[in-house]
């Protein structure tokens, strides 16, 4: 069993058109302990690799962050090799989101089930700016008002903050959701913000008051994650019930347009191409399926993917896709000629 | 009407149990292998003990060598004393163990020796001065691969309490996490813990990090509290599994095939502890400790009561089980404590009977004494009323008790089983079971299956044969009986927990969503039975309210969880060959009917045990499991393999239940028994069903019940079902057969059928009835002595003692309306204890 397993991370860590295999085979062998060592702690023959919670392309498109386990790292997007990192978050980065202007890297994570924070990376300074505490549980996902200013952030604590980006201070606190919130999003004008929970709901609220307008049940399972497209109408929601699903959003109400179904397993993220005309949806079957966002054609599935997946972005010209997987892989694909571009190695 | 009690059974005061003597005559019940170490010389009784005990004479330590293969390998030591009056009892909890070498292994205070390193060391064992050790030897730490899911992570899982009902194995999890319960879908389990609720409950890069880990710890504030510490093996074990790379489950890990429990039987007394060890035996040969991963729950906690570590306490007198459950296996250890010094009166005396010498080994070994036979006339009152229903006519108690032949009583049970009253009060206890109700069949449909029923008990139709002509059944169920057996119950679901509820005593129905989760059954044995009433259907007949069953050429069952197809398999059994194209059903009664079936023949044995002897040997009767051990096992054996042996006869069984010594002892207690509510050692006494009491009052009083749409003279008995109206027999507990179990019929007592039988128009109407037993007595000037014989006879069946003949006398004589009086005396009658029950 032991051979098998290691034949099988040979695979998943040289796969066939990677330009660079980071992690040599070596280092995936049962670590050489001394006896002592071995002695006192049986049993511990093979680290994990961390899963790729979260991913993001910065708006020049030279940069893709991608948030781990305690760090965020930033690789290059020409080369594909890792160009810095970002260290000291308190456990997984389970959000990444840069801001229009590109100017900040929001980062939400916290330690699951303790606390939940937003860091702040100054993209020019490369440094951490600021830290924005004080959810109870992890924050499960950022985004940012489309004029900066603003910033929300999702947490396992079941509430939702909206935080004064440059104050650092807490706005205005939504709980209305009765489980932990997986998803938010504002729309084009910033007027609105939409959010999507474990209770199976989304909800809709008006940024300027905090006031709920309204909830949905969306799906029958969690939801764990919401997008606007650009124009600010179109919505998109990934469950767990295995389905994405299309919505036309009003300040009044959410049609249901559309169900992208045919994932075999938990869909966790949605991404929308930012002219607004594709759709990717990364799931637990270990696949991405690439949609035209128009009609709901299904245009492409792009496998490759040892593990589940949990994180998906395009890249700012549209012409990429890039996935993260639970044992540590991004995985970018082209959606022209839907060809695997480039397999990163996240872990140690 | 002045207040009379004429209730005659009393019973003694509870004698005190000689505790002190008890503790001495403890029998050796368990010797299983073991290292003995002798006294040393010059040592003698351990002065200076807090319980004053016989000298110890030696001291037996299991197991007598200690293997541990891999960093998770534990072994529970026990500590037995055998004491020179030749009682032996667990001595663990008092025993000083110590490692000599602690960087092998460890032991702690409830007896467990765990590995640390590859090598060889030896525990020594010290108690009341004696000491023993033995060889430990701990090998495969170095490079021990990880630990296995199913096999290591799922049991830790369930140990912790994780998969219980009432947390995460809950059917809605808690607090958004799910397992399964008890661990029964490991692929499920694994991927919630691994990959669902976006996989923030483990950290494969930092496992102490692992939510799963912090939260049991209260490293993160959690519902379920605190429930292990970073240091307990139980913590390692989830630990080393994360940094191992959590293997995913594999179906080439062994399974569990047996549990050995250690001791499986032991007398104890009352205060007295004793620890328990479990191992497992794998498909692939090996065999485990389990000790501490298993769950263990008491059967009687009145008897004894169990630790989550393994160590059971007797707390008062009788026969407990723990009941040890590991991997979706169950197994006890027995623990008894007689409630005297244990007797040996089966070895002195002849039985006519298998069962008499079952029940008084039983007795024996719980030294409980035996009440005497009870009298002609309660043994004539108590079989008329257990096998045909009724009450003796005041002519036949008086011909019984007039007989001189010694063989009488067996000559009445033969009449008894041969006489119409048995067909109708057998045919009216399997109409309960098999839901005979207009109701769900439409009367035609009803009384084609109660006729059925009454014919198979005239004839008395084999047992077997009547499984299998119900299971086998179609066409119309208004010409076939036994085809409303698929009316009463229309799924492949429904029939097949119908089934195994009443032919077969176990109770599926918690199978339906998850595995059983005090039993062995599994979610796929329940669709695997479901299967062979997959292609039952059903269509329109010709007449109105006709639906004729038929087979369908396809059709399956499919497990919800996999969505495959289940393959008919009858429980603990092969599935049917692939290629069987013919009835499933001939199948499933093929193996329902065999004598070697271990359900069919218990299950029946235990229904008719009951209905004669008040208790079921297993109770509830019809929930056969290994978790709720019967009463009395070997009898309970002996019983089924003698019905099944003798082509499930059930006159024959009902026979030989009704002449054994068991089923004719006095109902009175003695000093020596009567505390014991379970092992027969004297007759138990129970309220008339609501059929039989009604048809004893009618009998009683000589005014038979009216109901409507039915000929007089027609008895509750003979009722086809209980949609026929009367507000006596719902009163006292006829059931509206909806469901196919015995508990529907209730004799829980309430206040309506006080009120009822003291002052209602149905009592008073027939005790001052113009055709009634009082009136015509009156009538024909029977003198005092006969007057209030009669009614004697007639309500509790037996001559009025000389006490009651003279205050019975004297009210009459007293009284200024004669018939007023007698009628006073026979309604005071009808409210005795001596009336209403059985005894």
């Amino acid at each position: 069993m032991w051979i098998r397993i290691s034949q099988r991370l040979q695979r998943a860590f040289c796969l066939p058109g990677l330009l660079l295999c980071l992690a040599p085979v070596s280092a995936r062998t049962p670590v050489q302990q001394p006896a002592e060592a071995r002695q006192t702690a049986p049993s511990v023959p093979r680290k994990s690799p961390a899963p790729v919670t979260a991913l993001a392309f910065a708006p020049d498109g030279k940069t893709l962050a991608v948030g781990v386990f305690r760090e965020v790292q930033f690789w290059d997007t020409e080369t594909w090799q890792k160009k810095g990192v970002w260290k000291g978050h308190s456990d997984a980065v389970r959000s990444l989101v840069f801001s229009r202007d590109g100017k900040w890297l929001a980062a939400g994570g916290g330690l699951p089930g303790v606390s939940g924070d937003v860091r702040l990376w100054d993209t020019a300074g490369r440094r951490e700016a600021r830290l924005l505490g004080g959810h109870t549980d992890s924050v499960n996902a950022v985004a940012f008002s489309p004029d900066g200013s603003m910033l929300a952030s999702a947490s396992a604590d079941r509430t939702v903050r909206l935080w004064d980006v440059a104050s650092g201070k807490v706005v205005r606190t939504l709980s209305e959701h009765a489980d932990a919130v997986w998803g938010v999003a504002f729309n084009a004008d910033g007027k609105h913000l939409v959010t999507a929970g474990a209770d199976r709901s989304i909800k809709a609220w008006e940024v300027a008051t905090g006031k709920r307008l309204y909830s949905v049940e969306a799906h029958t399972e969690p939801v764990h994650d919401v997008e606007f497209g650009p124009d600010g109408r179109q919505l998109i929601t990934a469950g767990a019930d295995r389905q994405a699903k299309m919505w036309n959003f009003s300040a009044t109400g959410c049609n249901h347009v559309r169900t992208l179904g045919g994932h075999g397993q938990v869909v966790y993220a949605v991404a929308v191409s930012p002219d607004g005309s594709l759709l990717a949806t990364a799931s637990g079957d270990r696949s991405v399926r690439l949609w035209r966002t128009g009609n709901g054609e299904l245009l492409a599935t792009f496998t490759g993917a040892r593990d589940w997946l949990y994180s998906v972005g395009f890249s700012p010209d549209g012409k990429q896709v890039a996935a993260g997987t639970y044992d540590g892989m991004v995985l970018i694909w082209s959606t022209g000629d839907r060809k695997q571009v480039a397999a990163l190695t996240t872990g140690r | 009407m002045a207040p009379i009690r004429w209730n005659r059974i009393t019973h003694a005061p509870l004698s005190p149990i000689r505790r002190a003597t008890l503790a001495l005559l403890c029998v050796l019940a368990h010797s299983g292998p073991g290292v003995s170490a002798a006294p040393p010389p010059g040592r003698g009784t351990t002065a200076g003990n807090p319980v004053m005990l016989p000298a110890l004479r030696a001291i037996t330590v299991t197991p007598v060598k200690i293997v541990l293969s891999g960093p998770y390998d534990e072994a529970r030591v026990l500590v037995d004393g055998a004491f020179v009056d030749g009682t032996v009892r667990d001595l663990s909890a008092e025993t000083s163990m110590t490692v000599a070498d602690s960087r092998v292994a460890t032991v702690d205070d409830k007896g467990i020796v765990r590995a640390k390193s590859d090598g060889h060391t030896v525990l020594s064992v010290r108690v009341r001065g004696r000491s023993a050790s033995i060889p430990v030897t701990v090998q495969g730490v170095r490079n021990a691969r990880p630990p296995r899911f199913v096999t290591d992570v799922i049991p830790v899982l369930t140990r912790a309490g994780c998969t219980g009902g009432a947390c995460h194995g809950a059917n809605s999890g808690k607090g958004g996490f799910r397992l399964s319960l008890l661990g029964y879908d490991p692929d499920w389990d694994y991927l919630s813990l691994t990959r669902l609720g976006g996989a923030r409950r483990i950290t494969p890069s930092a496992p102490e990090n692992s939510l799963i880990l912090r939260k049991p710890t209260l490293a993160a504030p959690h519902k379920g509290g605190k429930i292990f510490t970073p240091e307990s093996p139980l913590y390692r074990i989830l630990r080393d599994w994360i940094a191992g790379g959590m293997p995913a489950p594999d179906a080439r890990e062994p399974r569990v095939v047996r549990l050995e429990v250690t001791p499986a039987v032991r007398t104890m007394a009352p205060g007295q502890t004793q620890r328990i060890r479990v191992r497992a035996h794998y498909s692939d040969g090996t065999i485990r400790d389990v000790t501490g991963q298993t769950l263990f729950s008491a059967s009687d906690e009145t008897v004894a009561r169990v630790t989550p570590s393994g160590e059971a306490r007797v707390v008062g007198p009788g026969e407990g089980a723990v009941i040890i459950r590991y991997q979706g296996l169950v197994a006890t250890a027995r623990l008894r404590a007689p409630f005297a010094p244990p007797k040996n009166v089966a070895a002195q005396r002849r039985f006519r009977n298998p069962i008499d010498l079952l029940v008084q080994r039983k007795l024996d070994a719980l030294g409980l004494e035996t009440s005497p036979r009870c009298t002609d006339a309660e043994f004539l009152r108590r079989a008329m009323l257990d096998i045909t229903g009724i009450l003796p006519t005041p002519e036949e108690v008086r011909a019984f008790l007039a007989d001189k032949d010694p063989a009488k009583r067996e000559k009445l049970v033969d009449a008894l089983l041969e006489r119409p009253e048995y067909v109708d009060f057998w045919a009216l206890k399997w109409g309960d079971i098999l839901r005979a109700s207009r109701n769900v069949l439409g009367e035609r449909g009803m009384y084609a299956l109660n006729h059925w029923i009454r014919q198979s008990v005239a004839e008395n139709k084999p047992w077997d044969r009547f499984a299998r002509e119900i299971l086998l059944a179609q066409g119309s169920p208004f010409e076939t009986g036994p085809v409303n057996f698929y009316r009463s119950a229309t799924t492949p679901e429904a029939l097949a927990e119908t089934t195994a509820q009443v032919f077969l005593g176990v109770r599926m129905q918690c199978a339906r969503c998850h595995n059983h989760p005090f039993e062995k059954w599994t979610q796929n044995q329940y669709y695997q039975m479901a299967a062979f009433f997959a292609r039952v259907r059903s269509k329109d007949g010709d007449r109105p309210g006709e639906r004729t069953i038929f087979l369908a050429r396809n059709g399956e069952v499919h497990h919800p969880r996999t969505g495959q197809p289940a393959p008919p398999t009858p429980l603990d059994a092969r599935p049917i060959p692939a290629d069987y194209d013919g009835d499933r059903r001939e199948k499933l009664a093929e193996w329902l009917t065999s004598k070697h079936n271990p359900f069919f023949a218990h299950v029946l044995v235990n229904r008719v045990w009951r209905h004669m002897m008040g208790r079921g040997l297993v109770e509830p009767v019809d929930d056969l499991r290994a978790t709720n051990p019967a009463s009395n096992e070997e009898l309970f054996n002996y019983l089924a393999s003698d019905f099944a042996a003798s082509g499930f006869n059930v006159k024959r069984l009902i026979r030989n239940i009704a002449l054994s010594e068991t089923y004719q002892r006095s109902s009175i207690p003695t000093p020596g028994n009567a505390r014991d509510t379970k092992y027969h050692s004297h007759y138990a006494f129970k309220r008339l069903g609501a059929e039989q009491l009604l048809d004893a009052i009618a009998a009683a009083t000589g005014v038979p019940e009216k109901f409507n749409g039915y000929p007089s003279g027609t008895r509750a008995a003979q009722l086809p079902d209980s949609t026929v109206a009367s507000y006596f027999l719902d009163l006292f507990g006829r059931p509206a057969r909806n469901i196919p179990c015995e508990c529907e019929r209730t004799d829980e007592p309430n206040l309506g059928q006080i009120l009822h039988l003291m002052n209602s128009k149905g009592i008073n109407t027939r005790l001052s009835s113009r055709e009634g037993r009082v009136a015509k007595l009156i009538a024909a000037k029977a003198p005092d002595d006969r007057l209030i014989e009669e009614l004697y006879l007639a309500s509790v069946s037996r001559p009025p003692s000389k006490e009651e003949r003279q205050r019975a006398t004297k009210a009459l004589a007293t009284a200024k309306d004669r018939q007023k009086a007698a009628e006073d005396i026979l309604w005071a009658l009808l409210n005795s204890t001596e009336f209403l029950f059985n005894h």
